[in-house]
């Protein structure tokens, strides 16, 4: 027996120390070892936030109570807003709403700029990565003010809170839109940015629905 | 001189009240509370630490679910009844108090993470070691019976004349 388990320990000796094992090995695991580093580093992918806007029968359409997008005073409208985080980690996002007339500022997709207009109402959330989330969002016009035939919204209910001390002006109450905005927390400012980067892409996210007033 | 001090004035003071009267007086639905500077360094901590243990590869699911329950807590304080809170300083204290526990329980659950992530990187390795070693033994005793049984056959050989 100990004959056999010294021979037995010489030709492996002499395998492990063969030329061909050495080569055949060392090939073996210089091309296994790098594929098992980059299997357990994560995968790159393209980077992105959206948001869209839909009706109450949770479709891109019914937006407005009345079959056109004309909406009475008081008449409550409900949309939800979804936001998709395909972002490679969680988001602390604001969903900003802001009322314009046809003449104001509009986000600009080319400099990736908010409107410049305030706020009406803001919704804060963190969404983790590759997540949605559905904001309800019911608004109506609470009160206008008419002057010949100049229209102005001086208070609007959104969710609830009333927001009074507006000045909304549009001629006979047409064209106006609410602008919904998508702002990202960015901890190296501590503050919200309209813009954000993607794959070294500055990008932004807002939509648009226009309206009129029935008066 | 008199006089235009005087008129001076009289503008400002009506520069003053029209600017009040303005835009900085419209009642927003927002939360102001997040504009003080104690409670947003609070959120970026609590952030962060979410970051942190995220790229540490942690499920960070449930501190995203406190995150937002303290995001709740500061919108109550804002609201007009203060939600379940009962007070604005209650709703504001419940916030610190998540925030604070997010930021202890994101390092803990990052550390956890990062310690599994480099067993499995060790293991990983350990694994492509075993199989580059068992492959070759493999393939050289394989080789080897090859070139064995080809001499074996050469050396076999009959020459036969015809």
């Amino acid at each position: 027996m100990d004959f056999n388990y010294m021979s037995y320990l010489k030709i492996a000796n002499e395998f492990l120390r063969s030329k061909k094992f050495i080569i055949a090995f060392a090939s073996l695991a210089a091309l296994l070892l790098p594929a098992a580093l980059i299997s357990s580093a994560g995968e790159q992918k393209e980077e992105y936030l959206t948001m869209s806007t839909i009706g109450s029968s949770l479709k891109a359409d019914n937006y407005f109570p009345n079959a056109n997008n004309t909406v009475n005073i008081s008449e409550p409208i409900k949309w939800q807003i979804k936001i998709y985080n395909g972002m490679d980690r969680s988001e602390f996002i604001s969903l900003r709403l802001k009322v314009l007339n046809s003449t104001q500022t509009i986000p600009n997709d080319v400099s990736n700029s908010p409107s410049p207009s305030p706020e009406l109402f803001e919704y804060h959330q963190l969404i983790p990565k590759n997540s949605e989330v559905a904001v309800p969002i019911e608004w109506s016009i609470i009160d206008i003010e008419k002057q010949e035939s100049q229209v102005t919204i001086r208070t609007l209910m959104i969710n609830g809170e009333i927001i009074d001390n507006l000045d909304i002006q549009s001629m006979n109450g047409q064209d106006l839109r609410i602008v919904l905005e998508l702002w990202e927390y960015q901890n190296d400012t501590s503050d919200f940015s309209f813009k954000w980067s993607s794959n070294n892409h500055e990008r932004s996210v807002w939509n648009q629905i226009w309206f009129n007033i029935k008066n | 001189m008199v006089a235009a001090g005087l008129l001076l004035c009289l503008l400002t003071n009506i520069y003053d009240s029209y600017a009040a009267t303005s835009g900085n007086q419209i009642d927003m639905g927002t939360t102001a509370v997040f504009e003080d500077d104690e409670m947003s360094s609070k959120i970026n901590s609590a952030l962060g630490a979410i970051h942190d243990a995220e790229d540490s590869g942690a499920d960070v699911s449930t501190l995203v679910d406190q995150f937002n329950i303290a995001i709740d807590q500061l919108r109550s304080a804002e609201g007009p009844d203060y939600g379940s809170c009962g007070s604005y300083e209650h709703c504001v204290d419940n916030a610190n108090q998540i925030f604070a526990s997010i930021v202890n329980d994101a390092k803990e659950l990052g550390q956890n993470a990062e310690m599994k992530h480099y067993e499995n990187v060790l293991k990983m390795l350990i694994y492509a070691v075993i199989i580059a070693f068992a492959l070759s033994s493999l393939g050289v005793y394989l080789y080897g019976r090859y070139r064995s049984s080809e001499l074996r056959r050469f050396l076999e050989m009959e020459v036969r004349e015809n």
